[in-house]
């Protein structure tokens, strides 16, 4: 199952998420950007700070300098890391949001990760169950502005930090877009979680890969959002709306997306909310053949593309979120 | 395997023809004459060769999905387009999904069950439909 990356053994955390005046109970590793390790093929990782290494404020700027905002740990420290994260929530109380959120993210990569190693899609659907009601929750009890939300992100594109993005920025979306009933807003955040499940039956080596892929390849890629369906399809749990969002992600308002080419008028609400947010997410994180574009990049890329991708109604909602937080 | 010489057969649930299915033979006379089997590409791998079968044919929704409100009548008449040992590819009014499983019925009134493996617009009137035997 391909939610691990190439890169196994290590996963990515948000330099944001680090506190100081507490010994770090994991290794902290940076990836290595040079030619010659590209050329070889698979990243690489260099040890940064070692564990019981109490964190400074200069630490933390220097990490975000060095790193753009990503850091990594091994696999198996995640449940030191969530560990970490609950107790910096506590310590924090009720003030910070933001950490109440990346504590429940992190909580549901780490599940995410353990499904990965062998679980089904019950234990998917389970994870992406339990992540939309905490998330929900969290984000019912205190505002969690866009542009923090996105500095919180990891920008690296393995499925399951994608999908997670992904989830928030759709819940972000939706609320924006007037929708405020959680059980409706819990809905979308688990169809998001669940867009890319079909991508579990494409080889890890094509996922991945550097480079363009060949035709083949391109049409297993194309093949993801229907796999995915066929997986939810009779479950009586799912509606329609995160059924959609599971098959239609791909498609495009002018009817030439992907798989079933429909337009404007058969794409569901909901999927389109995912297009948005799948979309931002995948040009703002780091891929093995380019470098992450910045939001005003990504937003004006969106915007060329409105009215024949995107809903442009949508669209405007949220480079508005971006604007106003300004 | 079926018998690729099945031609036009007749298709209970719909007596008229609907007429979606009529423009198909105004944009092109020799829609339901094609024979033959259909060449594979680089681009298209099959596993088996695949033969024109132009045909009408009855679809019967078997299983429609929890979450769908389908509001069609149980019953339609579809267009075939091509037969293999291993599926049918044919034209539908209605939009399918992957992993619908329902039945078709071809003009040697055998019922086989089938399950929808790809559905793409094919023109404003209807969907090209892939599926598998089941
Ligand atoms: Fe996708
Ligand atoms: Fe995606």
């Amino acid at each position: 199952m391909p939610l691990a990356p190439t890169t196994a053994g290590y996963m990515p955390i948000a330099c944001s998420t680090l506190r100081t005046g507490a010994p770090l109970p994991f290794d902290l590793y940076v990836r290595m950007e040079h030619q010659q390790t590209r050329n070889r093929g698979g990243d690489h990782f260099a040890l940064y700070l070692s564990r019981d290494h109490e964190l400074s404020a200069r630490d933390i700027a220097e990490f975000d300098d060095r790193s753009a905002g990503c850091l990594y740990i091994q696999f198996d420290a995640s449940i030191e890391y969530s560990g970490y994260l609950q107790r910096c929530a506590e310590a924090e109380g009720d003030q910070n949001p933001l950490l109440r959120y990346q504590t429940v993210r992190e909580a549901a990569k780490a599940m995410m990760l353990d499904a990965a190693r062998g679980g089904g899609v019950d234990q998917v659907v389970r994870i992406s169950e339990d992540f939309s009601r905490e998330l929900v929750k969290s984000a019912a009890s205190g505002e969690l502005p866009v542009r923090d939300l996105f500095g919180l992100m990891e920008h690296d594109y393995y499925t399951f930090t994608h999908v997670c993005n992904v989830s928030t920025y759709s819940l972000v979306l939706a609320k924006s877009l007037g929708i405020s009933a959680p059980a409706e807003l819990e809905q979308i955040v688990q169809g998001a979680m669940l867009h890319d499940l079909g991508k579990r039956e494409i080889p890890a080596a094509v996922l991945n890969k550097r480079g363009r892929p060949t035709a083949n390849e391109w049409r297993l890629i194309q093949r993801h959002p229907s796999d995915g369906l066929k997986e939810l399809i009779y479950r009586p749990e799912f509606s329609w709306g995160q059924l959609m969002m599971v098959y239609q992600h791909h498609e495009k308002l002018n009817g030439r997306g992907y798989p079933a080419g429909v337009g404007s008028g058969e794409i569901h609400p909901w999927a389109r909310i995912c297009a948005i947010a799948d979309v931002f997410d995948a040009l703002t994180c780091y891929r093995p053949y380019r470098k992450p574009l910045s939001t005003a990049e990504t937003l004006s890329y969106l915007e060329r593309h409105a009215g024949t991708t995107f809903d442009p109604e949508f669209l405007l909602c949220w480079t508005s979120l971006f604007r106003e937080d300004r | 395997m079926l018998d690729q010489s099945i031609s036009r057969g007749p298709v209970t649930a719909n007596p008229a023809l609907p007429a979606w299915v009529e423009q198909l033979t105004e944009e092109d006379e020799e829609f339901f004459e094609k024979r033959g089997p259909i060449s594979t590409t680089w681009e298209e791998p099959r596993r088996f060769v695949r033969f024109y079968h132009r045909s009408l044919a009855q679809m019967d929704y078997l299983e429609n999905p929890p979450a769908l409100r389908r509001r069609a009548p149980s019953s339609l008449a579809i267009v075939t387009l091509d037969l293999s040992r291993e599926g049918i590819g044919f034209l539908h009014s209605e939009q399918l999904f992957p992993g619908e499983r329902h039945q078709i019925t071809l003009a040697d009134g055998v019922p086989r069950k089938v399950e929808i493996v790809w559905c793409r617009r094919w023109r404003d009137t209807c969907f090209a439909v892939g599926s598998r035997f089941v």
